[in-house]
């Protein structure tokens, strides 16, 4: 957990992203069908996103259970404490390689862009907007804007219906 | 499925965000500000994409059209169900691109408002 214990990780997503932008860089003059890596990249943002947020989400609400009550004491409280920060870093990071990932994924296929895949772009990129403003802006009232939005359940439940419309009606294009 | 290869403005703008970030001036309101200039130019470029990559598919389509022009009878019925089927899914996702807008012009107007009100009370308590 140190390694997310401070946020001079930007650098590091920046550098994780241009890793995962690498491959495509390498084969982007060559007449090759590189469906396949473009693919895994849409795999690779799935994952990404899934084990960022329900991490996160069980975490959250292990955290806020009342543990003094059911006789774990205020050390648990207290690790909670000191791991929110690790955990929060490792949120972000991993959204950002999700996101990255699924914007390379997108733009290598945009030949078959639809109306479902476009929809998920752009409820991805207005959930990473509110969470970078909620990470860095120091205005009060900006700050409140990125954590109403960040937060809707409406937002999750959006992204998590067309990732699944996405995956059901473009699996038949890789068959 | 076809591919193109549009990596190009993305991976300008990563090799941007690397030189950026590494300069020792770099606060963090102008790293948020770079950042949302990213992202919004990246959203920017997709649709002239888009139109770019359908302005030759209709080139594609009417060359098509030319070859195939002299079929008849039952190919002709095929491909009209086929057209049918089509405009169903197409109208489908369509109403799904509409929701998700209205949904996130909802979301926004909604914390938007909970933000002024936030602000109103604030500024009773100081008078």
């Amino acid at each position: 957990m140190n390694f997310f214990s401070s946020f001079s990780q930007y650098k590091k997503i920046i550098l994780i992203a241009s890793v995962l932008l690498a491959p495509a860089l390498s084969y982007a003059d060559d007449d090759v069908d590189y469906g396949g890596y473009a693919q895994t990249l849409g795999w690779v943002s799935i994952g990404a996103g899934v084990v960022a947020n329900v991490s996160f989400m069980i975490f959250n609400a292990v955290r806020k259970l009342p543990l003094i009550k059911i006789g774990m004491g205020s050390e648990m409280q207290k690790m909670g404490a000191l791991m929110y920060k690790p955990m929060l870093n490792f949120h972000i990071l991993l959204n950002a390689v999700g996101f990255f990932a699924g914007m390379s994924h997108g733009l290598m296929l945009f030949g078959g862009l639809d109306s479902i895949s476009l929809s998920l772009a752009i409820v991805m990129t207005v959930s990473m907007i509110s969470g970078v403003i909620l990470k860095f802006e120091s205005d009060r009232n900006l700050k409140l804007f990125g954590r109403l939005v960040h937060g809707q359940i409406i937002l999750s439940i959006l992204l998590v219906s067309l990732v699944t419309l996405h995956v059901v009606t473009m699996s038949g294009d890789f068959d | 499925m076809k591919v193109i290869s549009a990596y190009r403005p993305f991976s300008l703008l990563g090799i941007m965000n690397l030189i950026l970030f590494n300069s020792a001036q770099y606060n963090t309101m102008s790293k948020l500000t770079y950042g949302l200039i990213m992202l919004v130019a990246l959203t920017m470029i997709a649709p002239l994409l888009v139109a770019a990559e359908s302005e030759d598919d209709e080139h594609e389509e009417n060359d098509n059209e030319g070859r195939y022009g002299e079929r008849e009878g039952s190919d002709e019925r095929e491909s009209e169900d086929e057209e049918h089927e089509g405009n169903a899914f197409g109208s489908a996702s369509n109403t799904v691109l509409y929701v998700t807008l209205a949904a996130i012009v909802a979301v926004g107007s909604y914390s938007a408002f909970k933000v002024y009100q936030a602000k109103k009370k604030a500024t009773k308590k100081l008078v």
